[in-house]
């Protein structure tokens, strides 16, 4: 078949102020195929471990897929580069109109890379197959001030991502979307690129995906998954959260919201003006208008800044959720910020008046963190752990890697914690999420039923997120995009595709085992060992150790969480690791080290 | 007795509310309300049980915030007050 073959990159140096094209060698290319892979690669060569998140040497990478603008549902961006709130690996993924501009304004790429640092507020614009940086005449203003005052589609950062929050997003299409929780727009801000402007028609559907395509939007609007999705949204995952008992409440405190249905589906609905994409089968999330601006109230915003902050009023909530956004600045981190200073000042470590269900208290604490706006929300814009430190009070609201656990409790499901605390970019829900099935028959799981489901969707989603698919609408590539690749010409099978993805994993953990971390950073949240009011669910740290041996035996890794030599031979990682990685010599569970 | 009964998604657009409050006879069992659930509501009909009158794969069907499932599945009986949650697969975010 005649398709534009995707197989160079864009470098933008901007302390040089240059943008030059490089082909990505093709081993690369055949093994991380694009996305959170092709990221990583890129992440893992080209930065020496020590780099500073916050400085020119750090890189960020804006990479699509092989399948960009032809795979069912919306086309997604991966957004890789190091983390300031973690320090280690970040990827995130964003939809929008961005990625297909992208990808239809650059036909032969996959990716943009950045590094460096511009002297002055710089937007990177592409259009018609190149790029050239000019002055950003917006710094200062919001995520939907920068997204007008441009012509084409924008992928921008905030006031958040200006004053280097840790947390801070890259916002698209004004606001809608984000690549959020560990930072990605602090380091655009560090970099002083305050938005990268696309002007590409939508790369055209090749006749043989055109088929695949429909079939599987058929498949999926038809699936149990896409029927919920088209009635609800996400908005519902805070009323199933709080119904099977693991929505973490007013900081932790409790695993139940009296308030879920008030901030849940029903209210969206009575409120909402439109759906995110109402000509679609599964048109999204509900828009409303709120008085910070209109705003698409997500699963994640109900449940961090609602139940996490006991706010029952379903307007405020999608009014903080807009003020999030149009800041630039992650929902779930921003709302664990806020439960945090109110139960610091509750115990005392905090010398302020602060309670839960108070909005405008809320909204005037996430504003002030966005612009690092006094002494105490400076020290929550870098995070719940650097708060901690300073003020006391660690136990209080959970995070794995300094990332704060999103609202799903997982005191009554050890799988869902081990989730959390093997994810690679810190406590995240998005790359394995068993507590969906964990919630109804988790009692009956064993240990190696929970490390079956947490890594076969770790090992999935690194698969899938190298294409980059739809997070939803994805559910239907059910071989992993196999015969996507095979109807390009591409060779790739459901069994070469899994290795990959394991193999894309594995090396998100070498980038951090480089960086210093090790199975010391997998810990279980002291939080998370004492139960909620009301309940007696609490996680036991012995059988969580023993759980973590589990998975570290099923990955191939070490006692200290480190992959070794002969996992790395399996996985076509052997010339990729560098000499300061340091590797553990046998697996748990292999009683010899391996020859090599 | 009184069964409280919550629906999530799809079922909540079936059945046109979250929470409805049904009244049967003593000696109720989870099969027993599933059916009837199915007659009464047209968009629930053969959503809920399959063929054999088991629980449909993927289904989950909570009382009292258990899963019948590991209680007595379709047999599992049902008291005055009793709560009862009926989830299609979860779409979560």
């Amino acid at each position: 078949m005649s398709t534009h073959r995707r197989d160079t990159v864009l470098r933008v140096d901007l302390t040089a102020g240059t943008v030059e094209r490089e082909r990505v060698p093709e081993r690369w290319r055949r093994q991380f195929l694009g996305g959170k892979g092709l990221g990583a690669r890129y992440l893992y060569e080209d930065l020496a471990a020590g780099t500073d998140p916050l400085g020119p040497d750090n890189l960020l990478a804006m990479v699509w897929g092989p399948l960009t603008g032809y795979l069912p549902g919306e086309s997604r961006l991966a957004v890789v580069t190091k983390s300031p709130l973690t320090g280690g690996f970040l990827d995130s993924y964003v939809g929008g109109t961005v990625p297909d501009a992208l990808a239809g304004a650059l036909p032969d790429c996959l990716g943009v890379l950045v590094t460096g640092r511009a002297t002055d507020p710089t937007t990177l614009v592409v259009a018609d197959g190149d790029a050239h940086l000019e002055p950003a005449d917006c710094w200062g203003a919001t995520t939907d001030e920068t997204d007008a005052a441009y012509d084409g589609a924008v992928a921008c950062i905030g006031p958040a991502g200006e004053h280097r929050v840790r947390y801070a997003t890259v916002a698209t299409d004004g606001g809608d979307h984000h690549a959020g929780r560990g930072g990605a727009g602090a380091v655009l801000g560090a970099k002083r690129l305050k938005a990268v402007v696309a002007r590409g028609d939508p790369p055209k559907v090749p006749e043989d995906l055109a088929g695949l395509r429909d079939t599987a939007e058929r498949e999926y609007r038809e699936s149990s998954t896409g029927r919920w999705h088209a009635a609800s949204g996400t908005l519902e995952s805070v009323e199933f959260a709080d119904a099977v008992g693991a929505l973490a409440t007013r900081g932790w405190r409790e695993s139940r919201f009296e308030g879920s249905e008030a901030v849940g589906v029903a209210a969206a609905r009575a409120a909402a003006t439109d759906r995110e994409r109402p000509d679609r089968d599964t048109p999204g999330d509900f828009r409303v208008e709120t008085d910070a601006g209109e705003s698409v109230p997500r699963g994640a915003a109900a449940m961090s800044l609602g139940a996490g902050l006991g706010i029952d009023d379903f307007d405020a909530v999608a009014a903080l959720g807009a003020t999030c956004d149009r800041l630039g600045i992650d929902v779930i981190d921003a709302g664990s910020a806020v439960a945090w200073a109110v139960r610091a000042s509750e115990t005392g470590a905090l010398d302020r008046s602060l309670s839960f269900g108070d909005a405008e208290a809320a909204r005037v604490l996430v504003r002030a963190i966005a612009h690092r706006d006094g002494d105490l929300a400076d020290t929550l814009a870098d995070g719940l752990d650097a708060a901690a430190e300073r003020y006391g009070g660690r136990e209080v609201v959970p995070s794995v890697k300094a990332m704060a656990l999103p609202a799903y409790d997982p005191r009554d499901a050890p799988a869902m914690a081990l989730a959390y605390a093997t994810s690679d970019r810190g406590a995240c829900h998005r790359r394995a999420r068993p507590i969906e099935t964990e919630a109804f028959d988790g009692g009956t799981w064993s240990d190696a039923d929970r490390v079956d489901r947490v890594d076969r969707a770790q090992t999935a989603r690194s698969a899938l997120w190298s294409l980059v698919v739809d997070d939803f609408v994805g559910e239907t590539v059910d071989d992993l995009g196999a015969s996507w690749l095979q109807a390009l010409g591409d060779d790739h099978d459901v069994a070469s595709l899994s290795r990959l993805g394991e193999r894309v994993w594995t090396l998100t953990r070498l980038f951090n085992v480089r960086e210093g971390f090790d199975r010391r950073d997998d810990r279980l949240p002291p939080a998370l060992t004492v139960a909620a009011a009301g309940g007696d669910d609490a996680l036991d740290p012995e059988a969580f150790e023993a759980l973590l041996s589990t998975y570290y035996a099923a990955r191939g890794w070490g006692p200290r969480g480190r992959p070794t030599r002969r996992t790395l031979a399996r996985l076509d990682l052997a010339g990729v690791v560098d000499a300061v990685t340091p590797l553990d010599d046998r697996a748990v569970g292999v009683d010899r080290p391996a020859d090599d | 007795m009184d069964v409280d009964l919550r629906f999530f998604a799809t079922f909540r657009e079936a059945v046109g509310q979250k929470n409805i409050t049904r009244a049967f006879d003593d000696g109720l069992t989870i099969g027993d309300l599933l059916a009837a659930l199915e007659s009464e509501f047209d968009g629930l009909e053969g959503e809920l049980l399959d063929d054999t009158g088991d629980i449909r794969p993927q289904l989950s069907v909570l009382k009292n915030g258990r899963e019948v499932l590991h209680i007595d599945g379709t047999a599992t009986e049902l008291d005055d007050g009793d709560t009862v949650s009926v989830f299609p697969p979860v779409a979560g975010g």
